[in-house]
């Protein structure tokens, strides 16, 4: 339980530092307004956009109007959602506030890195366990290629090559866009490479580590069904490095969507903080990070945990220290 | 992991009384198909990296615009030849991959080695020094390790500005930590070591004993890393420039290269093509390199690669 605490306490620590860290350095960039409005802006807009924005208060106080603006789910507004012309004094009326638009993006950014996840478990774990239960044949060679080549390949270059030979050649997919079931898969299939490839060669070799074990040449001096003596008793026993290294790929995934969503004009999350960044959108980059930045601390944070929930040698020797 | 067979007494004892040299490992990568090919892929990309000036037949900006989106194997309207097509300035492919070469494979190579002098060095002397500092630099090395790396390198460039230097700057920062955890585990098993404490016994300062002592005794796996490390920062240059936030033009690298070819995808495939070929070699010959590695340095697995020399 001290255990617990203390890591949740270090996450949050973490987050704290990394919010604070996009706060400061999106100030030293220079003046925000001036960033937004362009050079040709006029002194009175500028001014006018300062005074709306409490750009002119001390950078201390800013901070902390900022970080108690957190605490109540204010993240503030955007400077460039909604407006038809520029924005001015009427900022804090018209602006959108940011985390509203990040909240709407982060069901697509779900939806593709759960159907990309759906799709990397079951095979990656057939892939190595077929070749784990076939050393040296030919299953295993390719096997071995395929998950090799599944980490070496660039994503986003692979999704281009898809859209290429699927959409373009074939016409079976939408090149890009959200919709229906049909435009998910070449961009889960594009978020998929990397995990099936990692979750292969983590499966097939601790399968094989296991198969190794006397336990396995009772099971089988029994007379268990071969393939049962695989999935069932080798696979279950191989289950903690695979469970560990899921974990490892779903914080992944979220980043990895930034890539895929862009090349697929996936309107998820990753796609707004290309877009926010390249329109220096300061309040609403800060939020997409600070989202997503949480997401991924969390993730990692509850993985940690659910790995000493599933392994008890870890979980024995916390209590004992 | 291979098969788990154990060897026979003997043929431990041979590897071990007998110190491997580098014609050893040199015989050993021979039998070796697949990882030969890796080596000579990545010898030829270092010498095309090193002597591009030479061995490009074209300069990679040199505008030829009667020559435009021409596809591989064509001849140019004044007779040249075009290994890999032009893009659409008329430039041609294959100078442009080898210059990119240079800039996607000096980036993973200079912040995959600052990354791990940073955390080789923080990494071995927390694990041997222990108490507050290690503390410190272990919470740290977690508190980075769990955040979006990726995310914070867009920022972070988004903050500083694009380009060669700021891309190996941003690396540094953001991938000491893996080599800092590695080697504060290979510090910590170093430090009971009979071979250390004999160390400290004859008078030899932590410094000494951990860069003298220590470090030649624990640098394979740390090579094994840095040389996935590598391939990792290769993509994710490319993946950064591709976003618009690494190298920046007219510099070629291969993931720029790709951004510009994507509004050609329809009728130039070789624009996109190419490059991602070449990103995808260079990453796997890392990886199998690092196998390959992994395996002959490893004392259990590797009589099988000396056994018979």
């Amino acid at each position: 339980m001290a255990y617990i605490i203390k890591r949740v306490i270090n996450s949050l620590v973490i987050l704290l530092i990394t919010i604070s860290f996009v706060f400061i350095a999106g100030r030293l960039i220079g003046d925000p307004a001036l960033n937004m409005l362009g050079s040709g802006a006029s002194d009175v807009a500028l001014e006018n956009l300062r005074r709306a924005a409490g750009l002119n208060d001390p950078i201390f106080v800013q901070y902390l109007r900022y970080i108690g603006g957190l605490l109540t789910g204010d993240f503030g507004v955007s400077y460039r959602y909604g407006f038809s012309v520029l924005p001015s004094e009427d900022l804090a009326e018209i602006g959108q506030p940011v985390l509203d638009i990040v909240l709407e993006r982060l069901p697509a950014t779900f939806a593709l890195a759960g159907a990309a996840l759906a799709l990397a478990v079951p095979l990656g774990i057939f892939m190595g366990v077929t070749a784990a239960a076939n050393p040296r044949s030919i299953a295993d060679r390719v096997v071995t290629i395929l998950s090799l080549a599944g980490v070496s390949v660039v994503q986003f270059w692979l999704g281009l090559m898809l859209i290429v030979l699927f959409a373009v050649q074939l016409g079976w997919f939408p090149t890009g866009g959200y919709g229906g079931w049909n435009y998910v898969v070449l961009p889960a299939l594009t978020l998929a490479a990397r995990p099936i490839g990692r979750i292969a060669q983590v499966t097939r070799s601790a399968v094989i580590q296991e198969l190794s074990r006397p336990y396995i040449v009772t099971a089988r001096a029994k007379g268990v069904p071969e393939i049962k003596v695989v999935y069932v008793h080798a696979l279950k026993n191989a289950s903690i490095p695979i469970v560990t290294m899921i974990g490892d790929e779903l914080s992944a995934l979220l980043t990895g969507a930034i890539l895929v969503e862009k090349v697929f004009a996936w309107p998820g999350v990753g796609l707004l903080i290309i877009d926010s960044l390249s329109r220096s959108d300061l309040p609403l980059i800060q939020a997409s990070i600070a989202v997503v930045a949480g997401l991924v601390v969390l993730v990692n944070l509850l993985v940690d945990l659910s790995y000493r929930v599933l392994n008890p040698r870890i979980r024995l020797s916390q209590n004992e220290g | 992991m291979p098969d788990t067979a154990t060897p026979k007494l003997e043929e431990i004892k041979d590897t071990r009384d007998v110190r491997i040299t580098t014609v050893d490992y040199a015989r050993a990568i021979l039998k070796d198909k697949v990882t030969l090919l890796a080596v000579v892929f990545l010898l030829a990309l270092v010498i095309f990296t090193i002597g591009a000036n030479v061995l490009a037949p074209f300069p990679p900006t040199g505008l030829n615009l009667r020559d435009s989106l021409l596809p591989p194997f064509s001849w140019g309207a004044n007779g040249e030849f075009y290994l890999f097509g032009t893009d659409e300035l008329g430039r041609d492919m294959f100078s442009r991959l080898i210059y990119g070469a240079r800039v996607s494979v000096s980036v993973g190579v200079l912040g995959a080695s600052i990354s791990a002098l940073v955390g080789v060095f923080t990494g071995l002397t927390a694990g041997f020094k222990g108490g507050m500092y290690e503390d410190i630099v272990m919470r740290l090395v977690d508190g980075m390790l769990s955040l979006p790396s990726l995310l914070v390198a867009l920022f972070v460039l988004f903050v500083l500005g694009g380009g060669f230097l700021n891309l190996i700057l941003v690396f540094s920062i953001l991938h000491w930590m893996v080599f800092a955890r590695l080697s504060r585990g290979l510090a910590l098993e170093a430090r009971s070591s009979t071979y250390v404490q004999a160390a400290r016994a004859l008078g030899a300062t932590d410094m000494r004993i951990i860069f003298y002592h220590i470090l030649p005794n624990v640098i394979a796996p740390i090579l094994v890393l840095l040389t996935l490390e590598i391939a990792i920062l290769i993509l994710s240059e490319a993946s950064l420039s591709f976003l618009g936030f690494g190298v920046q033009p007219p510099d070629p690298s291969w993931g720029l290269m790709i951004a510009d070819g994507r509004e050609h995808i329809r009728s130039a495939w070789w624009l996109v093509a190419f490059p991602g070929i070449a990103i995808f070699l260079t990453a796997l010959s890392l990886n199998l390199v690092a196998n390959w590695l992994r395996a002959v340095t490893d004392p259990v697995q590797r009589w099988r690669w000396f056994a018979n020399g």
